[in-house]
């Protein structure tokens, strides 16, 4: 049962009880007043019947100047007065016998059916040394008719006014549930899926703040839901890119051993050329697979987080990279504070050698990268600055996606599977620092990480 | 004259694979490593079909197929990724074809005939020296005299004539003519050669590779 309907029944009972039992009540109180009145009229009817009759009787005995009336005389008498006077009750004189209780004058309420009721009140007379009972009727049936017509108009008149506040009651329920109604509309929406709905509020009542509360409540689910979603879209991508990245070195590897297996003839300088592409390809494959097991492995174990001198591990990178760059005639430059930080050594080298990878690639011949560090409130601030070609700014904000590069085929020839910076964010991020980019387009890359300061690590 | 086909491909290994795959199977080839040239260039010219990779710079593959279709080339898409919602989606943006990465040689070559033979663009009359074969009537004739085979064997040879100079495996035989679900040996490939060898008179021309399979050598001029 809906709510308008709950009040408009309770309402109409209610008022419907109310508005009857007090006129009930009322009028059946009326009712008896009314027949008291008529009771006490009545009784004073009777008496100066009585005592009419008595005067009539002395009258007649001084005209007729006898002492005592005779039986016949005083019953003549006695008929004649009743007939002449014109009374409106029906007045009744008979001859009893004495008794006691006789004597007493009596009130009785003779009912016979709804349209036949009468007051009856006898007394005893002593006339002429014989005792007479004289009884008045007074018909009150036009009392109880009364009576009666006033119940039936009551209630009708109670069913009326119970309906026009029911309904009245109904109507206002209705406007003050139409907020509630806007309410389940909208709930009933959200329910579906559509999170971005919200409610009008208006005012300051319950439901206002109810609806506030839903709105809340409705913002952080569509909150969550976009967030959830964006997971999903990311990791869909990233599976979408890795098959990518899988299947086209694998396509070439398994292409080009096809071809050699197959084709009947194959020229001494084409089998070279095959069998360069199959090795390329496959190492491509193995720098994929080896950086995919790190970023992957850094998500599934807990770190093995020790007391790391920063300038020594830094240092230890340079040196295992130094070859390298000496072979591109690039140099590396490195000024780190002393500080030690809680880090996994293994995976904060890897961190570096990652980044000093990325410059050298982005770097020409004779330029040179730094390595500069400096604490600040805590934390330290490692800058790995290069001066090479720079990242554009429009995919600045998607370098650090798996999978992401700027230039595919350069990154390619240089051996980049494209998720060299993906891989060092998360290491960054296991190590509760923060990691971020900033570059300008053939003048150079800047990636600045902060990492916090192990407790009593600063060594003076 | 051999048919044309463009590659559209933006890895370049991949790209020089297929190119060496189709001229392989006796195809014309050229190689385009984005969408946008990929489009200008099927305007340009006539091919008769194109080989498109989905992950393209530029526009995608699903993009240059929609401002292509309008030729009426017959397009395969070549992918990495094997989903159905893509494959559907492949399909039904008019593809002939989809092509999952990575793909063997023959598989490849087996997909571009069929798509050929569908659109009547592979010939119904295969020539091999003396022998005449007729891929719609199913007959064989040496020197205008009718060679009777049977149904398999007349497959096999126009196997073989196809894929001239190629070095079959008995397994690629066994699933470009029996199919893959065929649970047989590989005797049974023996027995059919050797039958098809007898009757077209092919010593010396269908020659065996020792551990491999089978070779149906080029015929002189």
């Amino acid at each position: 049962m809906r709510l308008w309907q709950k009040i408009f029944l309770l309402t109409l009972l209610l008022t419907l009880l109310a508005v009857n039992t007090a006129s009930f009540v009322l009028l059946t109180r009326n009712q008896a007043n009314s027949l008291v009145l008529a009771k006490e009229k009545a009784q004073t009817i009777c008496s100066s019947v009585v005592s009419e009759l008595e005067r009539a009787i002395q009258r007649e005995k001084e005209q007729s100047g006898h002492f005592l009336l005779t039986d016949q005389e005083l019953s003549q008498l006695l008929w004649a007065e009743i007939e002449l006077s014109a009374w409106e009750q029906e007045i009744t004189v008979a001859p009893v016998r004495f008794s006691e209780d006789a004597k007493i004058t009596q009130t009785r309420l003779i009912s016979s059916g709804q349209r036949n009721n009468l007051i009856q009140v006898s007394t005893t007379a002593f006339w002429e040394g014989r005792f007479f009972r004289v009884t008045v009727s007074s018909d009150v049936s036009e009392l109880f008719a009364q009576f009666a017509e006033d119940m039936v108009f009551s209630q009708w008149f109670g069913g009326a006014i119970a309906l026009i506040i029911a309904v009245a009651l109904l109507v206002a329920s209705l406007v003050l549930t139409k907020p509630l109604k806007r309410l389940e509309a909208a709930t009933k929406q959200i329910a579906d899926g559509a999170y971005q709905e919200r409610i009008q509020v208006k005012g300051y009542d319950e439901i206002a703040e109810l609806s506030r509360h839903m709105n809340a409540m409705s913002e952080e689910i569509e909150e969550h839901v976009n967030h959830m979603e964006q997971i999903l879209k990311s990791r869909e991508i990233f599976i979408a890119n890795m098959t990518h990245e899988l299947k086209t070195p694998l396509t070439s590897i398994l292409g080009f051993a096809d071809i050699l297996t197959i084709k009947s003839h194959v020229s001494e300088e084409e089998r070279r050329e095959y069998a360069a592409i199959i090795a390329t390809e496959a190492r491509r494959l193995r720098v994929l697979s080896s950086k995919l097991m790190e970023l992957i492995s850094l998500q599934e174990t807990a770190l093995d987080l020790q007391q790391v001198d920063l300038q020594e591990l830094i240092g230890r990178a340079v040196e295992t990279f130094l070859p390298v760059y000496t072979e591109r005639q690039c140099q590396v430059q490195t000024d780190v504070p002393g500080v030690k930080i809680s880090a996994d050594s293994a995976l904060f080298t890897s961190l570096v050698l990652n980044l000093l990878d990325n410059a050298l690639k982005a770097s020409s011949s004779g330029q040179t990268v730094t390595i500069c560090g400096e604490e600040k409130g805590g934390n330290v601030i490692l800058q790995v600055r290069d001066h090479g070609i720079g990242i554009p700014q429009e995919q600045l904000a998607h370098v650090t996606e798996a999978f992401f590069m700027v230039d595919k085929a350069r990154s390619r020839s240089a051996g980049g599977a494209g998720i060299g910076l993906s891989l060092c964010k998360a290491i960054v991020e296991a190590h509760h620092g923060t990691f971020g980019i900033t570059s300008k387009e053939s003048c150079g890359t800047t990636v600045w990480i902060t990492v916090p300061i192990a407790k009593g690590g600063i060594v003076e | 004259m051999p048919y044309k086909i463009l590659i559209v491909e933006d890895d370049e290994n991949i790209a020089k694979y297929i190119h060496t795959c189709l001229s392989v199977g006796g195809y014309e080839s050229e190689i385009c490593m984005d969408g946008q040239s990929a489009v200008e260039l099927a305007a340009d010219r006539c091919y008769d079909l194109i080989l498109l990779d989905v992950m393209l710079p530029g526009l995608d593959g699903f993009e240059v197929m929609e401002k292509i279709r309008g030729y009426g080339i017959p397009v395969i898409y070549l992918t990495a990724m094997q989903d159905v919602t893509n494959k559907v989606r492949g399909l039904k943006s008019g593809a002939e074809d989809y092509i999952v990465k990575p793909f063997e040689t023959l598989e490849l070559l087996a997909r571009i005939e069929l798509v050929m033979k569908r659109h009547r663009k592979t010939d119904a009359v295969l020539h091999y020296g003396r022998i005449r074969l007729d891929t719609e009537k199913h007959t064989v004739q040496m020197d205008d005299r009718p060679v009777s085979l049977t149904p398999k064997e007349f497959d096999v040879l126009a196997f073989f004539i196809r894929h001239r100079d190629v070095v079959i495996s008995r397994e690629q035989l066994l699933a470009a003519i029996w199919g893959y679900q065929f649970e047989g040996e590989t005797r049974t490939v023996d027995t059919h050669v050797q039958q098809v060898r007898k009757k077209l008179d092919l010593q010396g021309l269908l020659v065996t590779v020792p551990k491999y399979g089978y070779r149906l050598l080029k015929t002189e001029g």
